[in-house]
């Protein structure tokens, strides 16, 4: 497979969420292949630690801590990272909650939170990234981790607003990919959509499924996601991946 | 848990409509790889050709002339490759075409024509890809080259049945993964949904239109190689991995 990783090597990708699951195995492999990370998220801790753990490989490690489900600290990160590290050219719009909760009896503080982290963080990372791309005339590439439930609604309980939240990412990717088209920007937006993956957001404390029916269900590793947008990275400038849907293999749903 | 082409070493793929465009380019790549590819079209002799000039790579390209339209063509295509090659592992239903008429005019054989291949070709040469599959307990890869037009239909003129063909490929992805399901198999099924390509179907058609031709030229269009490329990275992936779509615009 013919791979142009090397229009990215030296150059800066931002990828939120950095500090587990799908963030920090896609942040371990851009760093091996020589791509600088900036990872944001609140646990900046554990973005430190991997770091020190990928000290020595062809990139960098930067942490900084932002929550993203306020505005003034997207655009304040995005500051600090373009000014100390240089242009982005890479996005990574990872960080999304899953939180447990109904919709017909359900917490509608919780609602928002999803909602600010999951669309309205994501659109005002996008924004930022690009105003630094057309600034500097980057070719640059935007992904959104989406989801399978960004494509359809499956039969599980205390969803509430989560698929309608990543349906939104799936009309944000198209909407995004048009304004560029209409300008004709070469910047790329891919869409990449996983079914159950084994990161902390489907256990305790988190979207809490039982332990005993998590243990059963088919999960893809961090890692296949972190491959699906390598893959998208390294297609050549004329191709443009819009969607990958990635299940688990025997994946009910 | 890393991409690699190294299961499919040495094991047998059949790729349809491999005389040019997509199919050529899914073919002679997986030939690089070192698989054993037989590639089937009506012009099979554009696939000798290929194959002699890939003869210094890792697989081997084999040809066998058959119109996919006609049922007892794909069935001798499956037995033919069954007892020379050996038993398929994957399957590119890549053969398709776009007939430029329209729903308000047009005619019915050709919409009949482009169903024909499109969409029960395509099934007639899956269901006998899974049987083989089943006896010899292969955890095969079916690959649909679908369209973005099986995702939506784009404001192009005269593409008549096309989308409504595409639509099916798509629904076809999904109901042959839940069958996989129930009946507990671990092959896999992906949908590749190219935007415009280079190919004989479209830029490459001698019999476009001068106004269609002039509205293509102005697009941005993708290579075989490039839906190529994004076939091999769904078949790299490890086992437990189903890429379900993969859609790949030209930017």
């Amino acid at each position: 497979m013919a791979s142009c990783m090397q229009r990215w090597v030296g150059k800066l990708a931002i990828v939120t969420g950095a500090s587990s699951g799908i963030g920090a195995a896609l942040t371990e492999k851009l760093v091996d292949a020589g791509v600088n990370v900036a990872g944001i998220a609140r646990r900046v801790d554990r973005i430190q630690e991997l770091s020190k753990k990928l000290s020595g490989k062809k990139g960098h490690l930067y942490a900084v801590k932002a929550d993203l489900s306020r505005e003034e600290d997207i655009v304040a990160a995005f500051k600090q990272v373009c000014d100390k590290y240089g242009p982005v050219h890479i996005l990574v719009n990872n960080a999304g909650i899953m939180p447990n909760t109904g919709l017909s009896d359900g917490d509608a503080k919780i609602w928002k939170q999803v909602l600010d982290i999951n669309v309205f963080g994501l659109c005002v990372a996008t924004r930022e990234a690009v105003k630094v791309m057309r600034c500097n005339k980057i070719e640059g590439h935007i992904v959104h981790i989406n989801s399978l439930i960004g494509h359809l609604v499956p039969d599980l309980a205390g969803l509430n607003v989560y698929p309608a939240s990543k349906f939104a990412v799936t009309a944000l990717a198209e909407t995004l990919r048009q304004e560029f088209n209409r300008e004709e920007e070469r910047i790329k937006i891919t869409s990449v959509s996983p079914g159950g993956v084994a990161t902390g957001l489907l256990g305790k404390d988190k979207f809490n499924i039982d332990p005993s029916v998590l243990n059963q269900m088919p999960l893809l590793e961090p890692e296949d996601i972190a491959c699906a947008v390598m893959y998208a990275l390294s297609t050549p400038p004329r191709v443009q991946i819009s969607e990958i849907i990635i299940r688990p293999n025997g994946q009910k749903a | 848990m890393v991409l690699s082409m190294d299961r499919w070493v040495g094991k047998v793929a059949i790729v349809t409509g491999a005389s040019s465009g997509i199919g050529a380019a899914v073919a002679d790549a997986l030939v690089e790889k070192g698989l054993i590819v037989l590639g089937v079209a009506r012009r099979s002799e554009c696939i000798e050709e290929r194959a002699k000039q890939l003869s210094d790579k890792k697989g081997k390209l084999h040809a066998i002339k058959a119109d996919l339209t006609k049922e007892e063509d794909i069935l001798t295509v499956f037995k033919w490759a069954k007892e020379n090659l050996g038993p398929v592992h994957i399957l590119i239903n890549n053969a398709g075409i776009v007939a430029y008429t329209n729903l308000t005019e047009g005619k019915t054989e050709d919409w009949k024509t482009v169903f024909d291949l499109n969409v029960l070709g395509l099934s007639i040469a899956t269901r006998e890809a899974v049987k083989i599959m089943k006896e010899n307990k292969i955890n095969g890869h079916i690959v649909h080259v679908n369209s973005i037009l099986g995702h939506q239909v784009h404001n192009y003129p005269g593409l008549s049945v096309y989308p409504a063909s595409k639509f099916a490929v798509t629904a076809l992805t999904e109901t042959l993964r839940q069958e996989f399901n129930h009946q507990g198999l671990k092959i896999k099924i992906t949908s590749v949904s190219p935007g415009l390509v280079e190919t004989e179907g479209t830029t490459l058609n001698p019999s476009l239109t001068p106004e269609r031709k002039v509205f293509m030229q102005k697009l941005p269009i993708l290579k075989g190689e490039d839906i190529a490329n994004g076939i091999v990275y769904a078949l790299s992936t490890p086992e437990h991995v189903q890429i379900h779509e993969l859609t790949i615009r030209p930017l």
